[in-house]
């Protein structure tokens, strides 16, 4: 079996088969009466797919969603990325700091949501700074990790040379730790968008989430699984869009590693 | 052309070190590196500081660069007694290859500094090319250190002390990994800078051979903790040749006292 | 395949959803590179209690900062931290957070185990057969992609609010990290060892067992600690979501009821709950890995 998927096509048809095979399955599972009666078959579903393509209301939610997702995201990396070379080039911050984002971060930060809310109400604000507070800790601790481990050539160049803070901030710190800040966004991003669609189905902040949940128990169960089915299209694709960027970005890097 | 020394301070110290000492640790673990070491450097001079491995040559370097307080001495580089990184001097690192920032261009790694010093744009990029091009690397400024080989990176980290505009240039063991031939390469172009912009240089390593044939003058540094054990001016004047210099009977007078020097410990 | 590689346990002190590691740092506390390869500098390395001291300040600074500053708020959302705290100790007395608290963990503990089974099996397997990992690779990144907590609703929905589904739910979001995880430590087994086993003819399950097994557990643990935020974060959602037990319950119900201070402390409650066991973690997996961090394996 191994040659011959080694050549793309077939690799592809085998794959399509995989996924075909699963679609299968569920029908069985489904049209054989093991699941409870609200699930809905793979028909329902796909023409639900179908359906949203051309629903407003179903853009507009998702869009409100990536948006929330987006201003929390960004404000998260640009909070993270300034406070982590901080820390990360303070030894004393970086000691005084460490167990306060080791708690920070296994914090999760959705169980603090009723209180948001209690303070900002069901908005779109509540939904942001949640996202901001939930996608801050691993851009903040990447950053830090990478500000950390400057090379020590590095270090003594840029005193040697007299560089200025200022300059040395943007120009030695941040390039350095960029690799780490790289992955630390990317995770970040993903957390965005899973806390985003999480405050949206436990409070009324209006959103993809929200949808889910109004269809659900509005009985609509095939429209459910088709805006579930959108999550995660979406999710993958700006996993491997932000994977594309940063392989573009930090081509030194990767050239240095060879 | 980039540095220049007005004649008139051509025989004044520009560096000068007296009664520096410096150790790590306290009692039990006390640990003493160097011990009232005493050094001269004139202008346009190019010393040698030659010692065993280990003898402390890259504390001696750190501390001569400003990146550690001795305990007790005094270091002056153009008459300013030195409590940090001075203006008037430069380093070309043992670990060149690290100390280029991958992220920027050669030219942008050369100009840095001088970005550091607040110079504007297009004099710092010009002046990066022009010392990019005095160690060879005219029309390289858009690579980057990684697509280079290790005795470019090392031209490049020569460049960017150059473009500095230092008085002195602190070497430290800057030919140290590489093969034979690039090693030569570089030591001629480190003569032929230092001779073409009257830099003064002070070049720390543990290959006598190397310190003979560069150098006007070498200090011999040995025992623990270190110090000056002999200073020799070696007199080649200015035309040096890897062959000839090296077959010289005065070169190897000067290599038979050194090794003398340092086996006796 | 899996693009999300995760090094080393040490190179994964966190990082949550998502099933990547990141190469997030050596664990903090360990002297940084920095120190070690610069020559010594001439600071005194600080004294232990000067280090716990330098550790510990800004945390009382905060608490101390909270306390005053919420003593004098009229803002009826933000109770002062004395009135948190007391309303705290009360419910932890009365026994209904402990109520709460043993329905949630044991949610998240069930949850994790199926996670843990079900992920390290499968990715064992994946790991070991090529062309069937090839086949299901974009599957997999596709479903580790949707956000968990969209799941939710719809699986509690379908099967009802009882415990089983929460569990189901959480155990959903916790597998796809785990078999990532393990499917890279199955990758890494060194292709020595995997001769050797070939050449001695040890039995499949043996070399699972022995082998294969041991050589990813590094992996497989940094697997399970990115799991263990994700399954606490989709624990409350569930309880939020629709339940009438745990915690996410009983801070949703404060917050209905407008009892606030009971609120926040049932948030801050979860806070700690969920730092403690990524302590916990972190030292069970000190214990359970010791022949890797011993033999500096990297």
């Amino acid at each position: 079996m191994n040659p011959t998927l080694s050549r793309p096509a077939w690799l592809l048809l085998a794959r399509l088969g995989a996924v075909a095979l699963i679609l299968a399955l569920w029908q069985a599972v489904v049209s054989a009466g093991l699941l409870p009666s609200m699930v809905p078959g793979i028909a329902d579903v796909a023409s639900a797919i179908v359906a949203s393509l051309g629903n407003p209301l179903f853009w507009g939610a998702l869009g409100r969603t990536l948006l929330a997702a987006l201003a929390g995201w960004m404000i998260a990396t640009v909070v993270g990325v300034v406070l982590g070379l901080l820390i990360g080039s303070v030894r004393f911050l970086d000691r005084s700091t460490s167990i306060l984002i080791d708690f920070g971060r296994s914090f999760p930060v959705l169980a603090l949501m009723p209180v948001v809310i209690m303070l900002l109400g069901s908005t779109t604000t509540m939904e942001i700074v949640v996202v901001s507070l939930s996608a801050l800790w691993p851009v903040l601790v990447q950053t830090i990790y990478g500000a950390r481990r400057q090379e020590a050539a590095v270090a003594d160049t840029v005193a040697v040379f007299r560089i200025p803070a200022g300059l040395r901030f943007r120009r030695v710190l941040l390039p350095g730790a960029m690799p780490f800040i790289a992955t630390g966004v990317r995770i970040s991003s993903a957390i965005s968008i899973l806390v985003a669609v999480g405050v949206e189905v436990i409070s009324q902040a209006p959103g993809i989430g929200r949808q889910i949940t109004l269809m659900q128990q509005n009985q609509q169960w095939d429209v459910a699984f088709a805006y579930l089915f959108f999550t995660g299209l979406v999710g993958w694709g700006i996993a491997v869009g932000l994977q594309k960027i940063e392989d573009k970005l930090l081509t030194w890097k990767r050239q240095m590693n060879d | 052309m980039t540095i220049q020394d007005s004649p008139t301070v051509a025989t004044t110290h520009v560096m000068q070190v007296r009664g520096m000492s410096m150790s790590y640790g306290t009692g039990a673990s006390f640990n003493p590196i160097l011990q009232d070491l005493d050094l001269d450097v004139v202008a346009g001079e190019f010393v040698s500081i030659v010692g065993p491995s280990g003898v402390g040559k890259t504390t001696l370097l750190r501390c001569l660069s400003g990146l550690l307080s001795p305990q007790s001495g005094t270091i002056t580089v153009s008459g300013d007694e030195v409590h940090g990184p001075h203006p008037d001097l430069a380093v070309v690192f043992q670990d060149y290859s690290r100390s280029l920032m991958p992220w920027m261009t050669t030219r942008e790694n050369v100009a840095f500094p001088l970005q550091g010093k607040g110079m504007g744009k297009a004099e710092r990029l010009a002046l990066a090319d022009e010392n990019l091009a005095a160690v060879g690397l005219a029309g390289q400024g858009d690579k980057y250190p990684w697509e280079m080989s290790g005795g470019m990176q090392q031209r490049v980290a020569i460049a960017r002390a150059l473009a500095y505009q230092a008085k002195v240039l602190l070497m430290d063991e800057p030919f140290a990994s590489g093969d034979a031939q690039t090693r030569f390469d570089l030591e001629d172009l480190v003569l032929k800078l230092q001779h073409e912009l009257g830099v003064t240089i002070l070049l720390v390593t543990h290959d006598i051979d190397e310190a003979l044939y560069l150098a006007d003058k070498v200090v011999v540094i040995a025992e623990k903790p270190a110090t000056v054990v002999d200073v020799i001016e070696t007199g080649f004047g200015e035309d040096r040749d890897q062959l000839a210099t090296k077959a010289d009977p005065r070169f190897a007078e000067a290599r038979a006292r050194i090794m003398h020097r340092l086996k006796k410990d | 395949m899996t693009s999300a590689t995760v090094p080393t346990p040490a190179a994964t002190a966190g990082t949550q959803a998502n099933g990547t590691t990141s190469g997030t740092g050596s664990q903090r506390g360990g002297a940084s590179r920095r120190g070690q390869q610069a020559a010594p500098r001439r600071k005194k390395p600080p004294t232990a209690a000067g280090q716990l001291l330098q550790s510990t300040w800004l945390i009382v600074v905060v608490l101390v900062l909270w306390w005053v500053l919420s003593a004098k708020s009229t803002n009826f959302f933000i109770p002062s931290l004395q009135q948190i705290l007391e309303a705290l100790g009360t419910d932890l007395t009365n026994g209904v957070i402990a109520g709460g608290a043993l329905y949630s963990l044991s949610n998240l503990f069930v949850g994790l185990a199926i996670a843990v089974v079900l992920g390290v099996g499968l990715g064992l397997v994946l790991g070991e057969v090529g062309w069937l990992r090839r086949i299901v690779d974009p599957i997999i990144h596709f479903f580790r992609c949707i956000p968990q907590a969209a799941l939710v609703p719809l699986i509690i929905g379908t099967f009802g609010i009882g415990q089983g589904p929460k569990m189901g739910t959480i155990a959903f979001a916790c597998f796809w990290p785990i078999l990532l995880n393990t499917i890279d430590g199955v990758l890494g087994v060194e292709p020595t060892v995997r001769h050797f086993s070939k050449v001695y003819r040890v039995p499949k399950a043996l070399y699972f067992r022995r082998v294969v097994l041991p050589a990813a557990l590094p992996q497989i643990v940094a697997g399970v600690r990115v799991a263990l935020p994700i399954g606490i974060t989709v624990m409350v959602v569930s309880e939020m979501f629709a339940s009438i037990e745990g915690l996410g319950f009983y801070i949703l119900n404060s917050s209905a009821t407008f009892q606030v201070p009971q609120t926040w402390a049932g948030a801050l409650l979860v806070g700690v709950i969920g730092y403690i066991l990524s302590v916990l973690f972190v030292f069970a997996e000190r214990r359970l890995l010791r022949w890797y961090y011993a033999s500096g394996a990297k």
